[in-house]
């Protein structure tokens, strides 16, 4: 197993991290760290543990064995995970449908206090205003602020990723995960999402993303973790990974591209 | 002082019996659908009330009014699972409860309108009774226990074994892949709730002999009857029976320290199990 | 491309100044031979109080709660306890009713708030009944015969015995409590509430504090009852309350009220409590003129099947369905 380990990065630290679902190992033994302005994806065949690990990183699971820390503290809940500053998006597209598209990415930036949304206080107001402001601003920046009032139920799947996206970003994360951003998305959308990761990673966030679209993985990452039945079997640049023999045995072999 | 205690634990046994039957067909129709059929005592209601009335008033011999009452209830569980029941499938579980609370709204009205508020009676099936351990034990009573265990074995085999029951639990477990398979979850709800109100018809013909049955006496008994299911483990037909007649002797034994709470005991400890342990008392 | 405009404030205020402005004038025109609706009035009121509530608990955060009726007999009888047994004064009794309602709620919805769906809806269920229970056989709250000799409701003689002046009482309170559930909705903490109700996971991972927000409507909702409580003992009854009134019946019929009203709507929930009463009158009048004694038991199985009914074919409930409806045969006439 290869692994690189940089000294004194403590971003995102995943310690000999196991989990375990009764009977079934998901993840075994993995370990690797992350530093705070990486753009890294992981990549292995369905059932290699990819969305295990992101829901212990997210703070939805907790490890069976070993630890995660982020930014040197341990996550024990999706709400300690936002605080912390890491943002998540899902596999399939969980949009809040009944809700507009703007109030969608309103959701993750706060303000809802109960007694101020029962007094309806001059200062609230104010700083809905704001955010309002902000929301629009962040659907511009994907090109899709004209479907603001759209119910976020109604507009195209390609679309709806991208409001998924925004409603992560909304939060101000330091670390953004992404499972299979571009499932379902054609060539073109593809494309243009891979440009929109490449600029918040140029914002400085770190993304952290599991695809199984090898071009846009090989585009966008600056490292990729493999991981194969729960095990991390490779950990470097596009380059040594696509060589990496066994790599190309267990994944990258059997794919037809 | 132990005899005391001895008796209410037989007294307990033979009323908890009736909340063992109700929570057996609660359970049968929770395996297969996955809906809480709140309005499971009302279908013991319309078993004993029918019997009661083609008996007492119709003049019908026992045998008839009982299998007026058996099929009478089975009937009304075929038409609730027709009417309200299927065309809901898709709903979320909270809704299909609501529904089946609905639907024992429903059927006591109906009963009160149709045969009025007058409890009904019907005669034992064997007269007399037997003295054991100084409790004097109705022999319907007696059947009512023998029914239950009998239908505890059958319905224990014919899930394990009948190739229609295994068919039901495949239902419970996964209703897409059982579809495929050529199973119908439609079939499998009408035959759940058929069975399922079989089993209540037989304990409200069986119950009426030794407490009279009236419109409004349904409700307590499937309450206490899910309370049953709860206890032994939403989805455990045997640990309901058991939870049944443990519950049974629980009343008897509250009753010393107060019988106006009876109801009000068995639904706390209802509460306390949901919050602390949903799995049910006697699940492993 | 234009930004979406936040709502309007002549959007925001239309609803309810209409609104309080249909308050003042109706009561009115129930004069003469129409005046007992008056009373119709005041239980619809306090009705629609408690769905409001209990439209925000389950249309809004999506938790069931069949056994409301409860919240609004503790409220009831602690007030009147306050008042009588306890000699406290009128204003004490009505603070205290409040206060202990809302930390029933607080103890029952931390306990109960983490069970899923359908069992949550037990739960509730058999708090309700064991509420009920309580009110109909202690002692204490008289058992079934109930308390007398409660003070009323005086603010140097109004309403006094008026049926008109109470029903303004109640339905200023009605007023109150509506404009601020709206503002509730249409704040942030509406929004995430509604988020909740979609997808608690997903709104969790936005920061969204689930558990929490969930207890504190359900806290909302059993202090809307509590409040509907206490106006139910010192405004509504002749100096008098019993336990029949805090039945499993209302339980069902509240949510009844909130299912037909559409469950996300605060208007809706309103319509739904209004219709329902008013359909328990319709039918009661009916009934009596036909000469039909069964009345009562016809009206819960009509209930009972309309509950049903409404659950099987339109789950979103009635009054949106027709609001739209409506709405598409306006549109095509202009």
């Amino acid at each position: 197993m290869i692994s690189v380990m940089s000294e004194g990065d403590s971003f995102l630290e995943v310690q000999q991290v196991a989990r375990h679902f009764g009977g079934q190992r998901a993840l075994n033994e993995v370990s690797f760290r992350i530093p705070d302005d990486s753009l890294t994806a992981i990549i292995g065949p369905n059932g290699a543990g990819k969305t295990t690990l992101f829901n212990l990183i997210a703070g939805a699971l907790s490890p069976t064995r070993g630890h995660v820390r982020f930014r040197g503290r341990q996550i024990a809940s999706p709400n300690q995970a936002c605080a912390a500053g890491i943002a998540r998006t899902f596999q399939n597209v969980r949009l809040f449908g009944g809700l507009t598209v703007l109030d969608n990415v309103m959701v993750g930036m706060g303000g809802g206090g109960l007694m101020s949304g029962l007094l309806g206080l001059q200062s609230a107001r104010e700083q809905e205003r704001l955010r309002r402001k902000k929301a629009i601003y962040l659907l511009d920046n994907v090109g899709i602020a004209h479907l603001a009032s759209h119910p976020a139920g109604e507009i195209p799947f390609g679309q709806q990723r991208l409001v998924e996206l925004t409603r992560a970003m909304a939060t101000e994360p330091k670390l953004l995960l992404l499972d299979e951003p571009a499932a379902g998305l054609n060539a073109t959308e593809t494309a243009a999402l891979g440009r929109i990761v490449r600029q918040i990673h140029q914002q400085g966030v770190a993304v952290l993303l599991v695809e199984h679209d090898m071009s846009l993985v090989m585009n966008l990452a600056e490292r990729i973790l493999v991981l194969e039945h729960g095990r991390l079997i490779a950990d470097g640049d596009p380059g040594r990974i696509q060589a990496d023999p066994q790599v190309r045995a267990a994944y990258l072999g059997s794919e037809e591209t | 002082m132990q005899e005391y205690a001895a008796i209410l634990c037989v007294k307990g046994i033979m009323i908890g019996s009736i909340y063992a039957l109700i929570s057996l067909g609660f359970n049968v129709i929770y395996r297969t659908t996955g809906v809480l059929n709140l309005a499971q005592g009302e279908f013991v209601m319309w078993g004993g009330v029918m019997a009661g009335w083609a008996h007492g008033i119709m003049g019908w011999p026992l045998g008839g009014a009982i299998l007026t009452g058996v099929i009478g209830t089975v009937l009304v569980g075929l038409v609730v699972d027709q009417v309200a029941i299927r065309p809901a499938r898709g709903s979320a579980p909270v809704v299909q409860i609501i529904i089946t609370v609905g639907i024992s709204i429903v059927l006591r009205s109906m009963a009160a309108l149709i045969w009025g508020t007058e409890p009904y009676h019907l005669p034992p099936i064997q007269g007399g009774g037997v003295h054991f351990l100084g409790v004097f034990l109705e022999y319907q009573s007696l059947w009512l226990l023998g029914v239950v265990a009998v239908c505890m074995t059958a319905l224990a085999l014919f899930f394990m074994y009948a190739r229609l029951g295994r068919a039901m639990r495949a239902c419970a477990e996964n209703a897409e892949a059982s579809r495929l398979c050529g199973v119908s979850p439609d079939r499998m709800s009408a035959m759940a709730f058929g069975l399922s109100a079989l089993l209540a018809g037989l304990g409200g013909v069986l119950l009426t002999p030794i407490l009279s049955m009236s419109f409004d006496r349904g409700t307590m008994l499937g309450l206490k009857g899910f309370s049953a299911a709860i206890l032994g483990g939403l989805g455990h037909p045997i640990g309901g029976v058991f939870s049944g007649l443990f519950l049974g002797v629980l009343e008897q034994f509250s009753v010393w320290y107060s019988s106006v709470y009876k109801e009000t005991l068995a639904l706390s400890i209802v509460v306390l199990v949901l919050l602390f342990r949903p799995r049910g008392l006697f699940t492993r | 491309m234009k930004p979406p405009e936040p709502t309007s404030p002549r959007q925001v205020y239309q609803g309810p100044l209409i609104f309080l402005g249909l308050i003042i004038v109706l009561p009115l025109l129930a004069r003469g031979q129409y005046a007992y609706l008056l009373p119709l009035a005041q239980i619809g009121g306090l009705y629609a109080i408690l769905v409001t509530g209990l439209t925000l608990l389950m249309g809004f955060t999506g938790q069931v709660s069949l056994g409301h009726a409860g919240f609004y007999g503790f409220g009831a009888y602690v007030a009147a306890l306050a008042a009588t047994s306890w000699g406290m004064p009128l204003a004490g009794a009505v603070v205290l009713a409040l206060i202990a309602g809302a930390l029933l709620a607080l103890m029952t919805g931390f306990m109960v708030l983490r069970l899923k769906g359908n069992l949550l809806a037990l739960a509730t269920l058999c708090l309700g009944i064991i509420l009920g229970e309580l009110f109909n056989k202690s002692k204490i709250t008289g058992g079934a015969a109930g308390l007398f000799d409660l003070p009323r409701i005086d603010f140097w003689g109004w309403p006094g015995k008026s049926a008109l002046a109470k029903v303004y009482l109640v339905w200023a309170v009605v007023w109150i409590v509506v404009v601020l559930a709206l503002r509730l909705t249409m704040s942030p903490a509406g929004r995430a509430i509604q988020a909740i109700h979609f997808d608690e996971e997903a709104a969790a991972a936005l920061g969204v504090p689930v558990f929490a927000l969930k207890l504190k409507i359900f806290v909302l909702a059993g202090f809307l009852a509590a409040l509907a409580g206490v106006l139910y003992a010192f405004v509504y009854t002749p100096a008098y309350l019993g336990p029949e009134e805090f039945s499993l019946m209302l339980s069902v019929m509240l949510v009844t009220m909130v299912v037909l009203g559409g469950m996300g709507s605060i208007w809706g929930g309103l319509i739904g409590a209004l219709v329902t009463t008013g359909l328990h009158e319709v039918i009661t009048l009916a009934g009596e003129k036909i000469g039909f004694t069964q009345i009562t038991r016809f009206e819960q199985l009509f209930f009972g099947a309309l509950l049903v009914g409404m659950l099987v074919f339109c789950p979103k409930g009635l009054v949106p369905s027709i609001a739209r409806l409506g709405l598409r045969r306006w549109r095509r006439r202009t």
